[in-house]
């Protein structure tokens, strides 16, 4: 292998990261044993669909790894384009689903565009600072675009109303903004004025529940039925668990109902109360084995591109299982954000098959120099 | 400057790794915290999230006569109920079952309150005590509305209805007071006795409750049964009551205001009949008594909640001379001794009358007694002094509870010099010994006080503590009091006089079967003079003074007169004189009581 050098789709797939898919493997089998205690010990009606799923996030995750980087470099604004398209679709004509707007119904699965979207926003922000000059990157009219790209799909999701997601896409672009070089008093300046912000968005923008949501996350006991009752409930089920956990199929929690939306959002819950802390340090071992893959794969990239685009399908992965994993120990207030590769959900699982297909991609080309045009 | 980006770039995943690492120990170490630290905490709490308690109610025991005959008895009734976890459209609901249950408006309402009382697993009464129409009906609308459905209860059947009340108590819905002090009261169709042998006998009659440990979900829906402990039935009590005669009391009494009645035997303590009016009907308390009946019980002057038989407390009047003839007699005063008495006695200034206004001539102690002459007594008091009076009237149990198995026994009162020197800061005058002496005075005692003075009396002087529950087996201790023997019977003679004698004071009130005959004491006790009374006995109102202020009709008596077996008592409040009004009844109950228990122990024998 030649340094910088143009590799056949076949030499990629040969030197395909092992390690890592074997991760991604063993994390996605974890979520079907899960996802069929939490039916009660049955395929349906969620194990099934996410097997199949995963096949098909697995194929297209070979498929985006096997093509050339500078392809995606190339089409990563309009990926950008195409999955803003549709989250401006779902907003006009959206199904409800959970009273907000996030579904678009393609008949064969409904299609969550938000989720999409974070994938290509990751994508073309790496384009653009890629296609930066150096230098240019602190110059502040140059940081009108990639604001923009945050901004825009971040509004829209707002309004659907989307909280969790906005405040995922507002995290990882931040977070890219921050490698791509971002002076450090940019964010400082940020920070202070989004406090002075609070206020504002706390009574002009919040739907009511958003509220409650925070309001309970402050003090879940005051009212154990009613608002905080899905983080109580969620927290007696992960310390119910005990150490050694309840085992399989044990779980009283999941099992009664006593947990909310039990195979999404709050399945670590259900994985904690049968499988215990020893477990629960299992998984979140495989997690830390994952992001130190990614973390290898960000350091050795030699284009920008590269470089951007592994750290931030890492920051996204790393930033679902932290706040998703926060949220129902009770550290975070409760936003839809479901944990990576175990949750039941199909764009989440495609999204992030997605991701690691853009990885993976990242990791045999890491050689390899990104032209900028 | 690419070389400087570069490191800088370095540097920056290099403090986000950092982070991520911080916030992967802060995870860890909630989870250790949750899971390790304080799972014991959180293992119970996903316990009581799952399991819940369901207590079965005992069926509680039948209450029978003495015989054997039911006297409460458990009948199951239906009742239309609601689950609001099931519902979507309650008021719809409530609208469209209205007219078949007959709900008001004041009961839609308490419906609604309940609905947001309660949690949403919990059931709502809709109506209680429905009808074989009505299950029917809502049987019919119970397949359109899936949280709609009947319900069976266990009801209470009082037969005597309200001719025992008194005695029988009743069972309603608890307190909150009761419910706080006993967590199992607090749940929705838990019942507890109350007032008579119900409240009294609680333990015994109620059974033990089973209970249920079944699993639940988040709904509160039951999923599985995880144990289950049958509950048990409550024992059938046994009563020393013979309905019959408790019927018969009750009808005699019925048409008087306020009156009160008991029969005892009087070797062995058994209450025969026990009865009090105006009464109510225990029924009304099962599902919890309405406020406006609530308030029209508390509200009548007549007091028909209160149990007079025990709880009322009157002047003996007259009944007392029984308690001077003891004290004479033990002082050593003669009973062939006259004592001339010409309808008044003077003492100092003051002018003590005799009932009877000509006066009774000369008269022994037996002439005195059956015809109640007032001066004898006056002055044999004058005599022997408010000591040895008050020791008697102690001995016979006056100012004691008899303890018999009821609640809210009153113990009734007999005044002695220390006590006026205490409460009224004034001397005893002999004047006050002399009032005492017929009865008067600082004298209160129970109706029940009176029939066990009498049957203490009459079974030759041993003490008998009255009771309701029949005892199995042997007889209880008969502790004597410590009487002449001789006194006693000299005393019952002359009590036999009393309806024997053409003088004596009850002569119009004989029982036509000789061998059956009675004896006894007629009282007429003047309430006018004494405020005390009202004080003490605490019932009685001040705005119905003109009735209130007529005299208290009483008897007292026992038979048959040859071998004593029974004791009796009636008093009439402000029925006039106990001559005319309360020893006929007597006569009736001593009458009727001896007819059944011959006849009645005879069938019993045949069976056997």
């Amino acid at each position: 292998m030649r340094y910088g050098d143009y590799l056949t789709p076949t030499e990629r797939l040969r030197a395909l990261n092992r390690p890592l898919i074997g991760l991604i493997f063993a994390l996605a089998i974890i979520g079907f044993i899960v996802l069929y205690s939490a039916a009660g010990g049955a395929f349906f009606p969620w194990a099934l669909p996410q097997i199949i799923r995963f096949l098909i996030g697995f194929g297209l995750m070979i498929g985006i790894a096997s093509m050339d980087l500078q392809w995606w470099f190339k089409w990563a604004y309009v990926f950008y384009f195409i999955s803003f398209v549709l989250v401006v679709l779902v907003a006009v004509m959206g199904k409800v689903g959970m009273g907000a707007q996030r579904w678009l119904d393609l008949y064969i699965f409904k299609l969550q565009p938000s989720e999409l979207v974070k994938i290509s926003l990751v994508l073309a922000l790496a384009a653009y600072f890629h296609r930066l000059n150096t230098d240019d990157i602190y110059k502040p009219q140059h940081l009108i675009v990639p604001l923009l790209l945050i901004a825009a799909p971040a509004v829209l999701v707002m309004k659907q109303p989307d909280l969790g997601t906005m405040l995922l896409l507002v995290m990882i672009g931040f977070s890219m903004l921050l490698m791509a070089g971002v002076r450090l008093y940019y964010f400082v300046g940020v920070g202070i004025s989004t406090l002075a912000a609070i206020p504002i968005v706390w009574n002009v923008l919040l739907k009511d529940y958003q509220k409650n949501r925070v309001l309970t996350f402050l003090d879940p006991m005051t009212d154990p039925q009613g608002s905080g009752y899905h983080i109580l409930q969620s927290k007696i089920a992960i310390g119910s668990g005990g150490f050694f956990g309840k085992g399989y199929f044990h779980g009283t929690q999941g099992y009664l109902n006593f947990l909310p939306e039990k195979q999404t959002d709050f399945i670590f819950t259900l994985f904690c109360e049968e499988f215990g802390f020893i477990g629960a340090i299992l998984l979140v071992f495989l997690y830390v084995c994952l992001l130190m893959q990614a973390f290898k794969i960000v350091l050795k990239n030699r284009s920008k591109f590269g470089q951007l685009l592994s750290f931030g399908i890492m920051i996204t992965l790393f930033i679902y299982l932290g706040i998703n994993m926060s949220m129902v120990m009770g550290l975070v207030p409760v936003v839809g954000v479901p944990l990576p590769m175990i949750s039941y959900g199909g764009t989440s699982m495609l999204t992030l098959m997605m991701g690691f297909g853009l990885l993976l991609n990242a990791d045999v080309n890491h050689r390899m120099k990104v032209s900028k045009y | 400057m690419a070389q400087h980006n570069q490191s800088s770039f370095l540097q920056r995943v290099l403090w986000v790794a950092f982070f991520q690492g911080a916030v992967l120990i802060i995870i860890v170490g909630r989870l250790f915290a949750l899971q390790v630290f304080y799972s014991d905490r959180y293992k119970n709490l996903a316990e009581e999230n799952r399991t819940r308690l369901q207590i079965q109610f005992a069926q509680r025991g039948h209450i029978l006569d003495r015989w054997g005959e039911p006297v409460v008895k458990n009948r199951e009734t239906f009742r239309a109920v609601i689950l609001q976890e099931n519902l979507t459209q309650t008021k719809e609901l409530i609208n469209a079952v209205r007219p078949i249950l007959g709900l008001g408006d004041e009961e839609v309402e308490k419906i609604f309150k309940e609905i947001k009382k309660r949690p949403r697993f919990m059931p709502i009464i809709l109506k209680n005590n429905i009808t074989w129409d009505q299950i029917s009906k809502i049987e019919i609308h119970a397949l359109d509305w899936p949280g709609l459905y009947t319900e069976e209860i266990r009801a209470r059947d009082y037969i005597l209805k309200d001719s025992a009340s008194h005695l029988i108590g009743y069972i309603s819905t608890p307190s909150i007071e009761e419910a706080k002090a006993d967590k199992l009261l607090s749940i929705p169709g838990a019942k507890i006795g109350k007032n008579g042998i119900e409240g009294f006998y609680e333990e015994e009659i109620k059974g033990i409750n089973g209970q249920k440990s079944v699993e639940v979900n988040a709904r509160g829906r039951v999923i599985r049964e995880l144990e289950t402990i049958d509950s048990r039935s409550g024992q059938d009590f046994k009563l020393t009551i013979d309905k019959d005669l408790q019927e018969y009391a009750g009808k005699l009494l019925a048409p008087y205001k306020s009156a009160a009645a008991a029969v005892i035997d009087i070797e062995t303590g058994e209450v025969l009949c026990l009865i009090s009016n105006p009464s109510y009907d225990p029924h009304m308390f099962f599902n919890g008594i309405r406020s406006q009946d609530w308030k029209e019980l508390m509200g009548n002057s007549l007091a028909p909640m209160i149990n007079k038989v025990i709880s009322g407390q009157y002047s003996p009047g007259s009944s007392f001379k029984i308690v001077m003839a003891l004290a004479a007699l033990k002082a050593g005063i003669s009973p062939d001794e006259k004592i001339h008495c010409p309808g008044f006695m003077m003492l100092g200034k003051h002018r003590f009358h005799c009932w009877r206004h000509e006066g009774h001539g000369h008269v022994n102690m037996a002439e005195a007694l059956y015809r109640s002459c007032d001066v004898y007594f006056y002055q044999i008091a004058r005599r022997i002094g408010a000591e040895i009076i008050i020791d008697m009237a102690r001995k016979l149990g006056i100012g004691q509870k008899t303890g018999i198995d009821l609640p809210g026994e009153k113990s009734g009162f007999i005044a002695d010099p220390e006590w006026k020197k205490r409460v009224r800061h004034e001397e005893w005058r002999v004047g006050d010994t002399v009032l005492t002496a017929i009865g008067q005075a600082y004298v209160l005692m129970t109706p029940l006080q009176q029939a066990v003075m009498m049957g203490e009396i009459a079974n030759g002087g041993y003490k008998i503590t009255p009771r309701l529950k029949l005892g199995e087996g042997k007889l209880p201790e008969k502790p004597s009091l410590g009487l002449n023997p001789d006194h006693i019977k000299f005393v019952i003679e002359s009590l036999g006089k009393t309806v024997t004698d053409p003088t004596g004071t009850a002569y119009g009130s004989r029982i036509k079967n000789p061998e059956h005959q009675m004896g006894g004491k007629t009282s007429t006790a003047q309430v006018k003079r004494i405020s005390m009374q009202e004080r003490l006995s605490g019932i009685r109102e001040s705005h119905q003074l003109p009735w209130h202020l007529r005299d208290t009709a009483e008897f007292i008596g026992f038979a048959p007169i040859q071998k004593p077996r029974y004791a009796a008592v009636v008093v009439g409040e402000h029925e006039g004189w106990g001559s005319s009004f309360a020893a006929p009844k007597v006569r009736d109950l001593l009458a009727k009581t001896q007819d059944l228990m011959e006849k009645k122990s005879k069938q019993q024998q045949e069976r056997v």
